[in-house]
């Protein structure tokens, strides 16, 4: 066993995710590996110590996953929303979101169901509007709500992230005044301490430059790991580079700071193992302030044992430290191996321990000579050029290998591949070293002398500004970096996708390599849906977007779409609807014009599919969007022909009924318009579907379908998806045959009678 | 003993953290070892006729002490450096691991070398009054974090029951040496290290230490210092010799 803890986390692993799939926490399997473990220290057999361990972690696992509190909590709530009153413990950071909603992790502690007194110590996932901190002790009266699956592809999956934290309930305070905090901190003072030493830090950091936001974001990022604070826009160009580690305090962090501290204590003449002694506290309190976050943890183990190796006089393996962190870290917590923080984290520093090395040497063998070439041989000049090029070669191999650690796991979270991540790295790693030290140095000089801490601030104002125009520059390389689908997902290349936007909706076309879209939902969902969704597919740019009407929800996030997938054909509804959203798009400066679609025009949006617009007619009056809507069939593979009426109403549809047009479609796409009165029965009759999707949604009334309406569609038997039970909805084209699918409940209908 | 099998689970614990591994090969070595028994048996011991002065081995017969061509040229200030182990393979690497690449606990083989230096007839039966370790630039010292010298002069200290001392510095930044042949390194090092104020070493016996002899001007340099400041003898010893 020269590296024991390397077999002996891979056991933990298989033993965790065996109790993943199978978990089964019997007393039985308990006192087998009680005997297992004592046979295997009576006899020292080394199989026998891995199955032991692997055991030993199936058991845990199992007991952690199965009838947990959040369990209990969730069979007693239901499903239905449920008003409580109740009391416990902020475990987490809470996170202000944009509408003045502080979410938060809360620990309960009683709690009363519908005048029903309920024992529990479950975590919930608490939103209220209030403003408490971490370790304060709230008393909240709200409702129960079961946490909802992502309804759109490529949408986060708060359901699964949260369930691996044993959360299951959602706990919603509407009103600000129905919470109060009973005891400001009362839990985890180190915790606490932590927090209240991160906010003064804040303080000090963002001194002299708080009119730059994002400058003050990426210091107190880099130095603080405060990512709750900044906005998701400044992270992406560092997420798109490979560079976004630097935002999250991670291991890079742990390691300069201990290596600063490091070089205090040696500075100071400190005995090396008094230092030792007093840095490995300090960093993990560090870790603490930071927000334990697994790569700092990880990273503070890892020092930690560097640095223990002074201590016990031995040789430190940094694979065996590697794994041992990997193990304590899943002896705490066995779900982390789940997340993908835990996953990147260890591959990332994993591939750097087993492959820089080796790379370094291959590399310093080109750009440096033999070091062992006596240095007074050399001039001046060369021995400066050997120790840029090895320092180089250094970096490049480091960089090299932690972007092939991190490749497939980027890849399959993010649908992203970021070749630009060697370089980005490695201009921008050098300098973010010194926002760091900048940052400490601001730290340091404030209790003595504040002048002399704002002066930092401001030097390091510069630095940060070299960094964030450094990404920012990376981000826009051609071919810097790009989104690619997964290899598991359908690869049809005719496809359509028709989005649940609530009351509002946005439609993906896949045309043959062409990606196209009819709306682009509401501006508020943007990021978590369209965005995410599109780069779910692997698109990188648009060929087109229809924009069927002046709707908030249809098309708000127009500027957005444009701005992020530049689309080649922009189009637009030619009536002028008075709408806000509308405005918001037309009076927008630096845009492609958009062309104008009538009656009788027709595209072409990739081989085999074609688009024909069949309203509005030029010249008519319209009272409001809806009532004149873009309406546009397409037709796949010269026979299949698909609706998108959009939230065309009554009169729309009498007018296209009227315009004598053969309006038989396979297919009907529908909104709601805002009267309700949509989906007329003469107009069924004219369209004659074989399948429905309709959005629907509870609130505001006329979204809703109705009872009638529904019971009119299955007496036709016309196949419905509402999408209020469906969710997005994903349509295949191959040949003459068709299926669509709900993403939700995985239902599925195809064209075919087979 | 019963503390020692309290600590036993402790102890197995702690070489999970850290697994003892020989140094060289990386093959499992008992707990407390830093290189196995076979790569230690590939060290290379200088064995006689080796240099009364240098200890410089000479491949040959010659029957009793002599002193090397080397030696006989100029004049070494040292009374002898003794090396038990030649600087080659598993000895050269084991110094250069714990020299260069910071693998600081790795002192403990090299001084288990210096050690049976001092197991040689010229040391055997010598008293001395103090170890000095030779000094380490304080520039280099910054750049390496320690003086490998006085590490290993520790360790020889605790070991033999004498005093550690340093009364000598480093003056100068030399450039490495290997370049250079022998009189110029003499003249290279001349007036690179000096006395400290305040310590005295009238009249003592001196062992020095250091890590590796690769010519003896280093020795004999800050041998020279010490004697012109009144030391009785000074003895030089190292782990190994080039
Ligand atoms: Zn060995
Ligand atoms: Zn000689």
């Amino acid at each position: 066993m020269r590296q024991p803890f390397v077999g002996l986390v891979l056991a933990a692993i298989i033993g965790i995710v065996v109790a993943d799939y199978f978990p089964a926490s019997t007393v039985s399997i308990f006192l087998i590996v009680i005997a297992g473990a004592l046979a295997a220290w009576r006899w020292r057999f080394a199989p026998l110590v891995f199955a032991v361990v692997g055991a030993t972690f199936f058991v845990l696992h199992s007991a952690r996953i199965t009838n947990t509190p959040a369990d209990a909590l969730a069979q007693i709530a239901g499903q239905q929303p449920r008003p409580a009153n109740v009391t416990g413990i902020v475990t987490t950071e809470p996170k202000i979101e944009a509408n003045g909603y502080a979410t938060f992790l809360l620990k309960l502690r009683g709690a009363k169901i519908e005048n029903q007194d309920v024992r529990t110590d479950a975590t919930v996932f608490v939103r209220w509007r209030g403003r408490p901190n971490i370790g304060d002790e709230l008393a909240l009266f709200g409702t129960f709500q079961p946490i909802e699956a992502p309804r759109n592809p490529g949408e986060f999956d708060m359901r699964v992230y949260l369930a691996r934290r044993d959360v299951k309930s959602l706990f919603i305070v509407r009103y600000p005044e129905n919470g109060r905090i009973l005891a400001p901190g009362s839990g985890f003072s180190v915790l606490r301490a932590a927090t209240h030493s991160r906010e003064w830090m804040q303080r000090i950091l963002s001194r002299d430059i708080e009119n730059s936001p994002d400058v003050v974001g990426l210091i107190c990022g880099t130095a603080l790991g405060l990512r709750h604070q900044t906005r998701d826009d400044i992270e992406e160009p560092f997420q798109q580079t490979g560079t976004l580690h630097l935002f999250a305090v991670a291991g890079l962090h742990v390691g300069i700071v201990a290596r600063l501290l490091w070089t205090v204590a040696m500075v100071l003449r400190l005995p090396r193992k008094t230092a030792t002694a007093l840095i490995i506290p300090l960093l993990f309190f560090y870790a603490a302030i930071t927000g334990l976050h697994t790569a700092s943890v990880r990273a503070a183990v890892m020092s930690a044992l560097l640095l223990g190796g002074i201590f016990f006089d031995r040789k430190v393996l940094a694979l065996n430290s590697l794994a041992a962190a990997a193990f304590l870290i899943l002896l705490f917590d066995s779900n982390q191996l789940f997340t993908s923080g835990f996953q990147l984290s260890f591959a990332v520093v994993g591939t750097i321990v087993l492959l820089a090395d080796p790379m370094f040497v291959r590399l310093a063998r080109i750009v440096a000579p033999d070091p062992f070439i006596p240095r007074v041989l050399l001039s001046r000049v060369q021995r400066i050029g050997i120790g840029v090029g090895r320092n180089l070669a250094r970096g490049v191999s480091v960089s090299l290998a932690a972007w092939i650690g991190s490749l497939p796991l980027i890849y399959w979270y993010f649908y992203l591949v970021t070749p630009v991540s060697l370089v980005a790295n490695l201009a921008v790693v050098p300098i973010a070293y010194f926002v760091l030290a900048l940052a400490m140095l601001s730290l340091i000089a404030a209790p003595i002398w504040s002048g002399l801490s704002i002066i930092f601030n401001n030097a390091n104002w510069l630095m940060s500004h070299a960094v964030l125009g450094l990404v920012h520059f990376f981000a826009l390389l051609p071919a810097g970096h790009f989104y690619l689908s997964r290899f598991t997902e359908s690869h049809t290349p005719i496809m359509i996708t028709v989005l649940d936007e609530g009351t509002g909706g946005a439609a993906h076309v896949r045309a043959n390599g062409y990606d196209w879209l009819i709306d682009c939902g509401g501006e508020r969902n943007y990021e978590r849906t369209l965005k995410s969704f599109l780069h779910r597919r692997g698109v990188n740019r648009l060929q087109g977007i229809l924009l069927t009407h002046g709707d908030a929800h249809h098309i708000g996030a127009a500027l957005e779409t444009i701005a992020d997938f530049r689309p080649r054909e922009i189009y637009d509804n030619p009536l002028d609807a008075r709408s806000s959203a509308q405005r918001r798009f037309r009076d927008a400066p630096g845009k492609p014009e958009p062309r104008l679609l009538f009656r009788g025009d027709s595209l072409l949006l990739g081989r085999n599919v074609h688009a024909e617009i069949l309203y509005p007619p030029p010249n008519i009056k319209i009272r409001s969007a809806d009532d004149a809507p873009l309406i546009a069939r397409l037709v796949i593979n010269e026979q299949i022909r698909v609706l998108f009426e959009s939230d065309a109403g009554a009169e729309a549809e009498v007018s296209l009924l009227r315009s004598g047009d053969d309006l038989k479609s396979d297919i009907l796409i529908k909104g709601q318009h805002h009267s309700g009165d949509s989906g007329t029965p003469e107009f069924l009759d004219g369209v004659k579907p074989r399948l429905i999707i309709a959005t629907s949604r509870e609130s505001p009334v006329a979204e809703q379908i109705t009872e009638e309406w529904s019971s009119e569609i299955e007496r036709r038997a016309i196949k419905l998806l509402r999408q209020d039970l469906t969710g997005a909805v994903e349509i295949q084209f191959r040949g003459e045959d068709w299926t669509a699918r709900s993403y939700l409940t995985g239902e599925a209908f195809r064209s075919s009678k087979r | 003993m019963q503390i020692d099998r309290t600590l036993e689970p402790l102890r197995a614990v702690t070489s999970l953290f850290y697994p003892a591994l020989c140094a060289v090969c990386h093959a499992p070595v008992t707990r407390g070892d830093y290189v196995c028994q076979d790569c230690l048996g590939k060290a290379q011991r200088i064995v006689a006729p080796f240099c009364a002065k240098c200890s410089e081995p000479f491949p040959g017969a010659i029957e009793g002490e002599f002193t090397c061509s080397n030696c006989a040229h100029r004049s070494l200030a040292f009374d002898a450096a003794v090396a038990a182990y030649r600087s080659r393979g598993v000895v050269r690497f084991v110094i250069l691991q714990f020299k260069y690449s910071r693998q600081l606990h790795l002192r403990h083989p090299v001084a288990e070398w210096l050690l049976e230096a001092m197991n040689d007839d010229r040391l055997r039966d010598r008293n001395f009054d103090c170890v000095v370790p030779v000094p380490l630039h304080p520039a280099r010292f910054r750049e390496r974090g320690f003086n490998q010298a006085e590490l290993l002069a520790k360790i020889l200290g605790q070991r033999m029951n004498l005093t550690l001392s340093r009364p000598l510095e480093r003056t100068r930044y030399t450039t490495t040496q290997t370049a250079f042949d022998r009189n110029d390194r003499m003249e290279n090092l001349r007036g690179a290290f000096r006395l400290r104020k305040r310590i005295g070493v009238r009249g003592l016996r001196v062992l020095l230490v250091d890590d590796i002899l690769t010519t003896g001007s280093t020795l004999s340099e800050c041998a020279r210092v010490l004697r012109e400041a009144g030391a009785q003898s000074v003895f030089a010893v190292t782990a190994a010799r080039a």
